[in-house]
C-alpha cells in the first residue's frame, strides 16, 4: 500500500512588490494578512514612487492640480483630500504649493530632488506606522525590503518599524524556512540607486546563502527576477531611453540577473519570490524551486500579489491574486 | 518608460507631474494597435455584407439611415461608459474582472459566462460564415466574373457540403490559435496586417464605384448577366421581378420596421470596446486614450458604412439595390448580391474580382482573432482565481501564451462548429443568440459601471475622469444608458420574429449557462476551501483601511 503523506504545518505567506508610492497598495499589502489570511508578509522592494504632483494654491483659495490628464480644481477641505487621495492612489506624491513655489521648482532641479526626498519619507513614515499599528499584537510581520528605485534614505524609515522587519541582505526566520532577501538589481539604463555588478550580486547573494542551515527549505525575497525565466521580459532600451525597435515593434529581451539565476540553480530553494518587471508576471520552475513574479499594477490602486502555502520541504499551492 | 528619460527629476509634463529615475511600466499594446483590435470586433467588410443585405430584405422601409446614426449613439455610449471602466480598472479580463470586482465574484462568474458563451458561439459562426458566406460565394462570383465554370461550382460545392464547412471552418479556428499560440506580439502584428487588407479592398469599393457613373453600371450589369439570363435588361427585369413578389422597392419609413434594423445593424456595429479584454496590456490604460480609441474604432466604422452605402444605393440605383437584397426564387444568379459581387461587376475585372474576394475574406480571421483572444484570456483569469485548473493559467515560457487555455478554447469552440453545421435553422441564428447573450453580459457591466462611484469610491476619484453632470458621476450616467440601450435591443431580438431567436430555446439556453456558472463557482469554492483558500477572497479588493 501507498503511504498515505503526513500531515506537515503550513505556512502561509503573501508576496507583493513594486508598490511604487501607493498608499493603498501599501495598505493591502498590510491588510492581506488578515483578509486571506496569511501569517507573514513579504515585501519585495521599489516602495517609493516616481512622480510627485504639485497642487498650485490659487489666490482666490482653490488648488488646482492635473491628475493622469485631467484638470481637477479643489475648493473646499473635502475636494482637497479627495483630489490628495487620487493622487497618492496612483502612485503619486501630493505636495501642496503656492505659484512662486511652483515656479521654483519647475526652474530647479535641485528643489524639485529636496521636494521628493522629502515628500517619500514622510509618506513611508505613514506607511511604517500604519503597518506597525495594523500588526501590532500579531505574530504577523512584514519582511521588507528595498528595491533598484529606492534612495538610501527609505533604510532608516524602514528600520524604526516594529512589526516591518527591514531585511535587505539578510537571512531571517520566516517559519521554519530561511528568508534570505535582496534588493539591488543588475545594471538598468536608468541608473536607479541600487543596482551591482553581476559579479557583485552573485557574490554578495553566494555570503547570503552560505549562512543558511537548510537551503533547500529556504526562501528567496530577491528583487530582481531570474535571467531567461519568463518573469523578467521587458522592452529593451537603449542608452537615450528609447525604445529599440526591430521590425516595427519595440523589441522583447529577458532583463533579469543571471547571478540570480545561477544562485537559484545552485541552490535550489523551495520558493523564490522576484518583482522588478512589472509586465511580466506569472509562475515558473527553475528544476525545483517555484519562482514567482506577481507583477505590479499599483498605479490601478490594485495590489498584484501571490498567495503561498507552504509545507517545511514542498510550495502546496500558489495563486497570483490581485486584491 | 520613455517619459522618465532624465537624469534626475523631470520637469513636469502633459500629466502635471515631475518624475525622477525610476525603472517603469511598459504597456505593450499601442494606441493604434488599440484601435485596430476594436476595429476588428466588428469588421465593416462583414457588417456591409451581412447586415445591409439582411435589413433591406426583411425590414423594408426600416432605413437603415436612421439605424447608422442611432448605432453610432449607441456605440458612442457604450465606448465612453466602458472606456472610463477600463481606465478606472485597467485589468485583463473584462467583464469578469470588472463586474466581479464592483459587484460579486459569483456575479462576475456569471457575467463571464455568457459572455464567453457568446463568444465561443461566434467564433463557431465566423468559422461557418468564413465558408457559406465569404469562400463559397465569393468563388462563385469571381467565377461569374471570370466566366469560370469550374470556379462557379468549386464556390457552390464549398458552400452547400457540411463536410466543407466544418472541415474548413475547424481548420481556421485552429490556424488562428496556432497564432495566438506564437505570442501576442505575432497576434496584433498580423491582426493590424489583416486590417490594413481589409480597409484596402473596403478602399477600393470605395474608388471603383466613385468613378462608375450609374448609367455605367447599369450597363456593365446588363452586359455581365446577359449570358446567364439571356436578357438584354436584366437590371430592369430584376427589378421588376420584386415587384411581382411582393417587394416594395421604394417603401414608406415603418417605424415598425426601423426598430428590427437598428438592432440587426447594432448587432455588428456595439463591439468597438473589445479592448476592455485587454486593458492590462494597453499603453496609457489610466487616461481616456482608450475611451477615445474604441469612439475613434465605432465612428470610422459606421462612417466607413454610410459612406459606401450612400455609394451603393447611388451608384447601383435605389430601387435595384432593395429588390436585388430581396429577390427570392427569380434572383438570377449562383453568388448572392454581396456588395463585393456588384462591385467586381461594375468594374468588369477577374483581377478586381479576386482581389476584392481576398480582401473580403480576410474580415473572418480577423474577427475570429479577438473572439479566441477574449475567451482565452477569459479561461485564464478563471484559472488564476482558482475556478479552472491551475494548468489554464500556465503560460509558454517561450512565447509567454496560455496554451492550456488556448487548447480549451479551440475545443469548445469546434465543438460548437459542428453544432452549427449541423443545426438546419441556419447560421445567421448562431450569430443572433451569440448578440443576445453577450447583450446579457453588456447589461452586468452597464450596472456596474453605475456602481462603480458608490461601491469603489477610491478606484472611481482616482481614474481619469470624476466629471459629473447634475451631480451625477459621468460613468453612472453612460452606465444606465448602456443598461438601458441593451435591454431595449434584447426586447427587439425577443418581439420581431424575423430576427432568428427562438424564444424557448434561447431561455433553455440562458438557464444552461446560468447553472452552470454557479455549479462552477460553488464546486471551485468547496474544493479550494478543503485547500485552506477562500475563492470569494482570492477574486475579493484587499480592504484597503
Amino acid at each position: 500500500m501507498p503511504k498515505r503523506r503526513q500531515k506537515q504545518p503550513i505556512t502561509r505567506l503573501f508576496y507583493a512588490g513594486d508598490v511604487h508610492g501607493s498608499r493603498v497598495c501599501w495598505k493591502k499589502f498590510v491588510n492581506a494578512a488578515a483578509h486571506y489570511p496569511a501569517d507573514a508578509l513579504v515585501m519585495g522592494g521599489d516602495l517609493t514612487g516616481k512622480a510627485l504632483v504639485p497642487i498650485v494654491r490659487e489666490g482666490d483659495g482653490s488648488y488646482v492640480a492635473r491628475v493622469i490628464g485631467e484638470r481637477r480644481v479643489a475648493h473646499t477641505a473635502e475636494e482637497l483630500d479627495e483630489m490628495q487621495r487620487a493622487i497618492s492612489t496612483n502612485g503619486m506624491y501630493p505636495l501642496i504649493v503656492d505659484p512662486a513655489e511652483a515656479r521654483a521648482l519647475a526652474e530647479s532641479s535641485e528643489r524639485r530632488d529636496e521636494a521628493f526626498e522629502e515628500a517619500l519619507l514622510d509618506e513611508l513614515r505613514l506607511w511604517v506606522g500604519f503597518a506597525d499599528e495594523r500588526l501590532a499584537g500579531t505574530d504577523t510581520r512584514a519582511y521588507v525590503i528595498p528595491g533598484n528605485d529606492d534612495p538610501w534614505s527609505v533604510d532608516a524609515v524602514l528600520e524604526s518599524g516594529t512589526s516591518v522587519v527591514a531585511c535587505d541582505e539578510q537571512v531571517r526566520m520566516l517559519g521554519p524556512h530561511e528568508l534570505v532577501s535582496f534588493g539591488y538589481s543588475n545594471r538598468t539604463p536608468w541608473q536607479t540607486p541600487r543596482e551591482l555588478d553581476e559579479e557583485e550580486i552573485y557574490s554578495r547573494l553566494h555570503r547570503l546563502v552560505d549562512q543558511l542551515e537548510a537551503p533547500r527549505q529556504a526562501i528567496f525575497n530577491i528583487h530582481v527576477p531570474p535571467y531567461e525565466s519568463s518573469l523578467d521580459i521587458a522592452f529593451e532600451v537603449d542608452e537615450d531611453l528609447r525604445y529599440v525597435i526591430k521590425g516595427g515593434r519595440p523589441h522583447e529581451v529577458p532583463t533579469g540577473s543571471r547571478a540570480v539565476r545561477q544562485i537559484i540553480e545552485e541552490t535550489e530553494p523551495l520558493l523564490s519570490l522576484h518583482g522588478h518587471i512589472h509586465e511580466s508576471k506569472g509562475v515558473t520552475k527553475i528544476g525545483r524551486t517555484v519562482a514567482i513574479n506577481p507583477g505590479s499594477d499599483y498605479g490601478s490602486g490594485h495590489l498584484d500579489g501571490c498567495l503561498v502555502h507552504l509545507e517545511p520541504d514542498r510550495v502546496v499551492n500558489h495563486y497570483l491574486v490581485s486584491g | 518608460m520613455a517619459e522618465l528619460g532624465e537624469r534626475s527629476v523631470a520637469p513636469a509634463g502633459p500629466q502635471g507631474s515631475y518624475a525622477r529615475k525610476a525603472t517603469g511600466l511598459v504597456r505593450e499594446v499601442s494606441p493604434f494597435s488599440t484601435f485596430v483590435f476594436n476595429m476588428a470586433g466588428q469588421p465593416t467588410a462583414i457588417f456591409l455584407a451581412i447586415s445591409i443585405f439582411f435589413t433591406l430584405g426583411f425590414f423594408p422601409g426600416g432605413s437603415i439611415w436612421l439605424g447608422f446614426a442611432m448605432a453610432l449613439v449607441a456605440a458612442l455610449v457604450i465606448c465612453v461608459c466602458y472606456g472610463l471602466f477600463a481606465s478606472a480598472i485597467p485589468r485583463s479580463g473584462g467583464d469578469y474582472v470588472l463586474v466581479g470586482r464592483v459587484t460579486h465574484p459569483v456575479i462576475g462568474l456569471i457575467s463571464s459566462f455568457f459572455w464567453t458563451s457568446g463568444v465561443i458561439l461566434s467564433i463557431a459562426f465566423v468559422a461557418l460564415a468564413f465558408v457559406t458566406v465569404a469562400l463559397g460565394p465569393s468563388l462563385t462570383a469571381v467565377g461569374l466574373v471570370s466566366e469560370s465554370s469550374s470556379l462557379v461550382n468549386a464556390g457552390e460545392d464549398i458552400a452547400g457540403s457540411q463536410g466543407w464547412q466544418f472541415g474548413i471552418g475547424a481548420a481556421l479556428i485552429v490556424l488562428s490559435a496556432i497564432l495566438l499560440g506564437g505570442g501576442w506580439r505575432w497576434t496584433t502584428r498580423i491582426m493590424n496586417g489583416f486590417w490594413v487588407v481589409m480597409m484596402l479592398g473596403l478602399g477600393t469599393v470605395f474608388l471603383v464605384l466613385l468613378f462608375k457613373s450609374h448609367d455605367g453600371f447599369v450597363n456593365s450589369f446588363n452586359q455581365f448577366a446577359q449570358s446567364t439570363t439571356g436578357e438584354a435588361d436584366t437590371y430592369g427585369s430584376v427589378i421588376a421581378n420584386a415587384k411581382k413578389e411582393g417587394v416594395d422597392t421604394s417603401p414608406a419609413f415603418s417605424l415598425d420596421n426601423f426598430w428590427p434594423t437598428w438592432a440587426a445593424i447594432c448587432s455588428l456595429s456595439l463591439y468597438a470596446w473589445l479592448s476592455l479584454y485587454i486593458s492590462g496590456e494597453v499603453r496609457r490604460a489610466r487616461d481616456t486614450t482608450q475611451m477615445k480609441m474604441m469612439s475613434l474604432a465605432s465612428t470610422v466604422h459606421i462612417a466607413i458604412a454610410v459612406i459606401l452605402a450612400v455609394l451603393f444605393f447611388a451608384r447601383f440605383g435605389h430601387d435595384f439595390f432593395i429588390a436585388i437584397n430581396s429577390l427570392g426564387e427569380s434572383y438570377p444568379f449562383a453568388a448572392p448580391p454581396y456588395y463585393t459581387f456588384l462591385t467586381s461587376i461594375a468594374g468588369g475585372s477577374t483581377l478586381l474580382a479576386w482581389w476584392l474576394f481576398i480582401t473580403f475574406a480576410i474580415a473572418y480571421p480577423l474577427l475570429i482573432l479577438p473572439n479566441i483572444t477574449i475567451a482565452v484570456r477569459t479561461f485564464f483569469a478563471w484559472a488564476l482565481d482558482g475556478l479552472l485548473p491551475s494548468r489554464f493559467a500556465r503560460v509558454s515560457s517561450r512565447t509567454h501564451a496560455p496554451n492550456y487555455a488556448i487548447g480549451l478554447t479551440v475545443v469548445l469552440s469546434v465543438l460548437v462548429l459542428w453544432w452549427a453545421v449541423s443545426n438546419e435553422e441556419g447560421f445567421l441564428k448562431v450569430l443572433f443568440e451569440a448578440v443576445l447573450l453577450q447583450a446579457i453580459t453588456m447589461i452586468l457591466l452597464g450596472i456596474s459601471a453605475v456602481l462603480l462611484p458608490y461601491r469603489r469610491p477610491e478606484v472611481w476619484r482616482a481614474s481619469a475622469t470624476t466629471q459629473r453632470f447634475l451631480e451625477i458621476p459621468i460613468i453612472a450616467i453612460a452606465g444606465a444608458m448602456v443598461a438601458v440601450i441593451l435591454a431595449g435591443i434584447f426586447f427587439i431580438y425577443m418581439h420581431y420574429p424575423d430576427l432568428g431567436i427562438d424564444k424557448g430555446h434561447f431561455f433553455r439556453d440562458c438557464a444552461i449557462i446560468f447553472g452552470a456558472s454557479l455549479l462552477t463557482f460553488f464546486v471551485a469554492r468547496t474544493a479550494r476551501k478543503r485547500q485552506g483558500v477562500d475563492v470569494d477572497k482570492l477574486a475579493a479588493e484587499i480592504p484597503p483601511e
